[in-house]
């Protein structure tokens, strides 16, 4: 009897499944559709707020160079697109390609209508309680490129 | 943006936020939604392969979240079946600890898998008695 057999370990893959990019697209466009935009940003502050807070901790401690590092890494895993222009206080993301955005179109799908919020509510939040405070300067929805601000408080 | 591999630390805070403010239903309604809306590669390769549409989604799947696993199918017998050692959506989230596993998370692989297969002909059945350890069984049998 013929049998087909796999055996994998973790070991012989590299964790990446770009098709979560549509499953968390979907997600916030359910969130939306049934209880409103403030629940969105509801779910990504209370999901930034526990998850990212070592990263928060990190900015506290380290400053603006602490996110630049998890920007840069992000991005490079994810094959995107970003310039950075980074001081002590100031530091400038030029988004030019949105690997999210670019999966999500590529099956098919159509971003929501609050996925900039996996931005925009996620750096906000990540920001809370540290120096420094987040401005998305603006957002394309067709390809997600974005410019984003992140300085010190005044 | 969220990366693609913080995903299942999204996912699993996406259930907790829906359990507490809506209730458990408004988790299971989430599930069915994704089902219908995320999971229609599988439900297309079944229906044209068969049996072996599992085989086929599984494999992309499965490597690419790089799970250690064991995957069996015979067609003859029209029997899929996947041993999970390691799940790695379990696994990360058991990893994460100032992160809280919401207390029903394996249970979502039962209600969206079972809503593709069963009305297309299969039987589908999960072992999640292990899944505090992050391993589990699927079995997919024609009827």
């Amino acid at each position: 009897m013929k049998k087909l057999l796999m055996r994998r370990k973790a070991s012989d893959n590299i964790y990446y499944h770009p098709d979560f990019h549509s499953a968390l697209n979907i997600a916030i466009d359910y969130l939306e559709k049934n209880h409103g935009k403030s629940a969105v940003k509801e779910y990504l502050q209370q999901f930034a707020s526990s998850y990212y807070n070592p990263l928060t901790e990190s900015i506290r401690k380290q400053g603006l160079s602490a996110l630049k590092k998890y920007l840069k890494d992000l991005y490079k895993k994810e094959n995107g697109d970003i310039d950075i222009v980074y001081s002590k206080d100031a530091m400038t993301v030029l988004i030019k390609r949105c690997p999210a955005i670019l999966h999500i179109k590529k099956k098919g799908g159509r971003p929501a209508k609050s996925f900039s919020e996996t931005t925009k509510t996620v750096y906000e939040t990540i920001l809370e309680g540290t120096e420094y405070e987040f401005k998305m300067l603006n957002y394309d929805k067709k390809t997600g490129r974005a410019l984003l601000t992140f300085r010190r408080k005044k | 943006m969220i990366s693609c591999t913080d995903f299942i630390l999204a996912y699993n805070e996406f259930f907790k936020f829906l359990h507490e403010r809506y209730g458990k239903k408004a988790v299971i309604d989430f599930w069915n939604y994704l089902s219908d809306k995320y999971l229609t590669d599988l439900r297309k390769l079944v229906k044209k392969h068969g049996i072996k549409g599992c085989w086929i989604y599984w494999s992309k799947t499965l490597n690419e979240e790089a799970a250690n696993f064991t995957m069996e199918l015979i067609e003859e017998k029209n029997q899929f079946k996947i041993t999970m050692h390691h799940c790695p959506s379990k696994s990360r989230l058991l990893k994460t600890k100032h992160i809280e596993p919401y207390h029903d998370y394996c249970k979502h692989c039962d209600v969206l898998y079972r809503r593709i297969l069963e009305p297309l002909g299969f039987e589908y059945t999960i072992d999640l008695s292990k899944s505090n350890k992050a391993r589990c069984k699927i079995v997919v049998r024609q009827k």
